[in-house]
C-alpha cells in the first residue's frame, strides 16, 4: 500500500507532468486537454501535414453492434470515418456517440482505444467529445478493458462484471517483458500454467512487440501514426474458461512489411492476396531478409497454441486480409472487403476442463 | 557484476554468471533501441567484455520469464558468427533448470548464425 508521503509525491508528479504538457502543446499552438492520455508519449510522426478544420459540428455515430466477427466491415467503417473526421475533416467539433452501442467485443474495444488514442494526438484545434453508451453492460466493458482511466473521463457506476477478468489495455512502443509478465499473472490467477507454456507465451508477446518496432511501421511514411506503437490487452471468461490475449499495431500491416522482401517482382507481390502472405507468414515465417535466423516472430506464436494441452485459436487480421489457425480444426483465410489499418493478434487458449460454454470468435 | 570468479590457475579462469540475479528476469527483444534488456545489450555490454576477460563462462538461464527468438539470436547466435562455433563450444556453457530443452535451442541458433558468412 502506497503511503500517504508517497500519494502526495504521485500527485505532484501529475501536476507537474499536466504542466509541462500545457507549455509543450502551447509551442505548437495547441491546447491543452487534461483527457489526453497522460504517462506514456507516443511518438507522433512530423511528416505528417495536418489538415486545419474550417468549422462545424459532426456526430459520429457508433454501429450498435461493434465486433470484428460478424459486424466486422461495419466496424471498420466506422474506425475509418472516426479516423478521417478527426484528423482530416473539416469540422471542428467531433462527437463520438457511443449511446445506441449494444454489443462491444473486446478486440474491436482495443481498436477502438487505439484509434482514439491515434486521433487525440493528431486531432489539432479540433474538439472531441463523446456520449456514454445507454448499455451498462458496454459501460462495464469499457470500464474493464482500461477506456475510461486510459483517456480519464469519469466512468458511470455499474455493476461490477462477473463473466469476464480483464487485464486493462497497455499501451507501449518498447519491448518491455515485465509488462507481458504482467499479462501473464493476470489470467495464472484464474488457470495456472505449466512453465513451459508460460515461457513461450511470454517469448510470442516479445515477439510481438519486437516486431512492431521493427517492421510495422515504415520510417518514411507521412501518415498521421504514432510510430512504433502498440496495444495490448486480454481478458479470461468465466463461462467458457478461455484466456484471450489481444495485440494491436496501426502500422503498415503484415502484409506489406512481407512484401518487402527481396527477389520477388512485381507481379508476384501483387499476385500474393494478404491472406495467403499471411497464411505463410504465421505457418512458416517469412523474413524480410534472406536469413533463417529472422522472420520466426509470427510462427512463435502459433507455437504457443500448439504447445498448450487443450483447445486454442490464433486470429491475425492485418489489412485485406484474416488467418485463423485452429489447433482442433480446420484453419481458415480470407480476404476482407474492408482493410483494418494496422495489424490484430488474437490468442484464444482454453485449457482442458468439463462443461464449458463453447468458444467463439471476438 | 555481482556473478562468482573460478580461478583455476593452470586452466584459465571461468567465470559464472546467473542471468536472473545480473542482467533481468525479463529478457527483452532483440535490439537496444526496441527496449530495455535486450539480446544485443546482453552480449555488447556482458558477453563480449566477459569473452575478452575469461577463458570460459558458465551461464546459468535458470528462472527468467521467457527467452525470446530474438533474444536468444541477437544474444549468443551472433556471438557464434563472431566467434565461431568452435571457439564458443570451448568457452560457454549453460545450464537452464527449469527448461533444460532452452540449451539445444541456444547451440542451434549459435550453429546458424556460424555458418552465415560475414
Amino acid at each position: 500500500m502506497p503511503t500517504k508521503r508517497q500519494k502526495e509525491l504521485r500527485q505532484r508528479e501529475i501536476l507537474l507532468q499536466q504542466k509541462r504538457e500545457k507549455h509543450r502543446l502551447a509551442r505548437q499552438g495547441r491546447h491543452y486537454d487534461p483527457n489526453r492520455p497522460l504517462g506514456h508519449k507516443p511518438k507522433i510522426n512530423r511528416n505528417f501535414r495536418a489538415v486545419e478544420p474550417i468549422g462545424g459540428r459532426i456526430v459520429l455515430e457508433a454501429p450498435p453492434k461493434m465486433n470484428l466477427s460478424e459486424n466486422l466491415a461495419e466496424t471498420l467503417e466506422y474506425f475509418e470515418k472516426l479516423r478521417h473526421e478527426c484528423i482530416s475533416g473539416k469540422c471542428r467539433t467531433i462527437v463520438t456517440d457511443f449511446k445506441s452501442l449494444t454489443e462491444l467485443s473486446p478486440a474491436a474495444a482495443v481498436v477502438l482505444i487505439s484509434e482514439l488514442h491515434r486521433v487525440y494526438e493528431y486531432c489539432g484545434n479540433r474538439e472531441m467529445k463523446g456520449t456514454y453508451p445507454n448499455d451498462p453492460n458496454i459501460i462495464a466493458i469499457l470500464r474493464d478493458i482500461g477506456f475510461f482511466k486510459f483517456f480519464r473521463i469519469p466512468c458511470p457506476k455499474v455493476d461490477k462484471n462477473t463473466i469476464r477478468s480483464y487485464f486493462k489495455i497497455v499501451p507501449g512502443n518498447v519491448s518491455r517483458g515485465k509488462i507481458a509478465d504482467q499479462l501473464i499473472k493476470t489470467f495464472e490467477r484464474e488457470q495456472p500454467f505449466e512453465l513451459a507454456a508460460r515461457r513461450r507465451l511470454y517469448d510470442a508477446l516479445i515477439e510481438c512487440m519486437d516486431n512492431v518496432h521493427a517492421h510495422a511501421y515504415s520510417k518514411n511514411s507521412d501518415f498521421p501514426e504514432l510510430l512504433g506503437e502498440w496495444w495490448m490487452a486480454g481478458y479470461y471468461d468465466h463461462e467458457s474458461c478461455e484466456m484471450t490475449f489481444l495485440f494491436f499495431d496501426q502500422g503498415v500491416g503484415i502484409p506489406t512489411t512481407i512484401r518487402q522482401r527481396r527477389h520477388q517482382s512485381l507481379s508476384q507481390r501483387l499476385a500474393w492476396p494478404d491472406h495467403l502472405a499471411i497464411e505463410e507468414a504465421v505457418m512458416v515465417g517469412v523474413s524480410r531478409r534472406d536469413s533463417e535466423r529472422h522472420g520466426n516472430g509470427l510462427p512463435s506464436l502459433k507455437e504457443v497454441i500448439d504447445q498448450l494441452d487443450g483447445e486454442g485459436y490464433l486470429r491475425v487480421i492485418s489489412v485485406n486480409g484474416e488467418f485463423q489457425y485452429n489447433k482442433q480444426k480446420d484453419s481458415v483465410a480470407k480476404e476482407l472487403d474492408i482493410p483494418l489499418n494496422g495489424s490484430l493478434v488474437v490468442w484464444s487458449i482454453r485449457l482442458p476442463g468439463e462443461d464449458m460454454a463453447p468458444t467463439k470468435l471476438h | 557484476m555481482a556473478n562468482e570468479i573460478d580461478d583455476q590457475d593452470e586452466r584459465g579462469s571461468t567465470l559464472k554468471y546467473v542471468v536472473v540475479r545480473d542482467f533481468s528476469r525479463y529478457p527483452g527483444g532483440r535490439l537496444k533501441k526496441h527496449g530495455p534488456f535486450s539480446g544485443e545489450e546482453f552480449r555488447v555490454d556482458v558477453l563480449e567484455p566477459a569473452l575478452a576477460e575469461f577463458d570460459s563462462i558458465q551461464i546459468d538461464l535458470t528462472g527468467a520469464a521467457g527467452y525470446p527468438a530474438s533474444f536468444l539470436d541477437e544474444s549468443f547466435g551472433e556471438l557464434g558468427h563472431i566467434y565461431g562455433i568452435d571457439e564458443l563450444r570451448r568457452r560457454l556453457t549453460f545450464t537452464c533448470e527449469d527448461d533444460p530443452f532452452l540449451i539445444p535451442i541456444i547451440w542451434e541458433k549459435i550453429e546458424l548464425a556460424s555458418q552465415e558468412t560475414k
